[in-house]
């Protein structure tokens, strides 16, 4: 049997049990919660201000401008941001990574000890030589280290070359990434646009709900923003939104849970702040 | 000196976030680039912030440049008449026909002295 029954009624008060503001919010996100709720399901809004509390921080622009979107307001930017959005969505940019080619140039540096081993055998078969010892071994061992050498040489050359390829290939890719920045910084300046314009159409009501709702606070000059704390710039946003899951609310603006719900016009939930 | 190049907004973030937390490895900011000292600390950061985010962190070493070792006198020559000239209008390959001022393809063959890094 749930405590709480949307069902049942629209305003409940729980200020007088052990319960705080998150626990029923994850109980009315049907996630694990202490207590049984049984209610509509949250929209994106309930995300934004389905909790009230006293001392918390909002967006409030950008929980208005989403009350205009389900009012079916649609901003100016929303075509190029679609267009935006799907331009990102379409790039793929190819892996960047010259890990493997770093690490076969820096493995093939052996050179200058090959060629100190080198200059070490010719002076000692120079030596050799000098005292008439036979210098069979020691010249092969001086034509195995030239060998080498020569080797090391060519495996260095071609690591470098390898090397500068990918690093060739790699600046297309990074094209890529630096267009696919270019266009999230666009896609985020549109956001920022679009939730001005739409938090601004809402300006009026915003103001309603403000003064029709306790607590002192009036609308600032930008779209969405409160003289006064933020929280009641969200109460406003929940009173002009259509919200049907259980609002929770840990402040003591309301006498009762359904002066809170009259005020919101929303199912509300009282707690203790 | 290592410069750190991001190209992509977390990384970007990121960046910016080393930046702010070890300002005296820092010798120079850009948006979304940084040349940091050419330092162990220096290399750990820029390392830390390519094994967080891979490819969008791009790092190159760099080394000054002194056009006195790096090119041949009639490259700043050129350079340095050019900027001077009397028209502002004539475009460098104009500039240098019929003069001992490397050609534009001359130039852009030629490669600079001292060592480069890989």
């Amino acid at each position: 049997m749930p405590i709480l029954d949307g069902e049942r009624g629209r305003a409940f008060d729980l200020r007088a049990r052990p319960v705080c503001a998150g626990a029923v919010a994850a109980a009315v996100r049907n996630e694990p919660a202490p207590i049984d709720v049984r209610c509509a399901t949250p929209g994106p809004l309930y995300e934004r201000v389905g909790i009230l509390e006293p001392d918390r921080s909002y967006a409030v622009q950008a929980a208005l401008a989403a009350v205009a979107r389900q009012r079916g307001l649609r901003s100016s930017q929303s075509d190029e941001l679609a267009a935006v959005r799907d331009e990102i969505a379409a790039l793929d940019p190819p892996p960047v990574s010259l890990a493997d080619e770093r690490r076969a140039v820096a493995a093939t540096d052996d050179a200058a000890a090959l060629e100190e081993r080198v200059a070490t055998l010719r002076g000692q078969l120079e030596r050799a030589r000098d005292r008439g010892d036979d210098p069979t071994e020691l010249a092969e061992a001086r034509q195995r280290a030239v060998a080498d050498l020569a080797e090391s040489r060519t495996e260095r050359i071609a690591a470098e070359q390898s090397l500068a390829r990918a690093r060739s290939d790699a600046r297309e890719a990074r094209d890529a990434r630096e267009e696919r920045l270019r266009l999230q910084d666009r896609e985020r300046n549109l956001e920022r646009d679009a939730r001005h314009e739409l938090a601004g159409a809402l300006r009026q009501p915003f103001e309603r709900a403000l003064q029709a709702l306790p607590g002192d606070a009036s609308a600032g000059t930008s779209p969405g923003s409160v003289d006064g704390p933020d929280a009641l710039g969200a109460l406003a946003v929940c009173r002009i939104a259509r919200i049907h899951a259980p609002v929770v609310v840990a402040g003591d603006w309301f006498d009762d849970a359904t002066a809170a719900a009259a005020a919101l016009d929303a199912p509300v939930v009282l707690v203790d702040g | 000196m290592l410069l750190v190049v991001t190209y992509s907004r977390a990384a970007r973030q990121t960046l910016r976030n080393v930046c702010n937390a070890h300002e005296g490895s820092v010798v120079r900011r850009f948006g979304r680039a940084t040349l940091f000292e050419e330092t162990g600390l220096g290399a750990f950061l820029a390392l830390r912030l390519r094994e967080k985010h891979g490819g969008d962190v791009q790092i190159e070493r760099t080394m000054p440049f002194n056009e006195f070792e790096a090119v041949e006198a009639d490259v700043r020559e050129a350079a340095s008449e050019y900027e001077g000239r009397d028209t502002p209008s004539t475009p460098y390959a104009k500039f240098a026909a019929g003069t001992d001022h490397p050609a534009p393809d001359e130039l852009r063959a030629r490669s600079l002295g001292g060592t480069s890094e890989g």
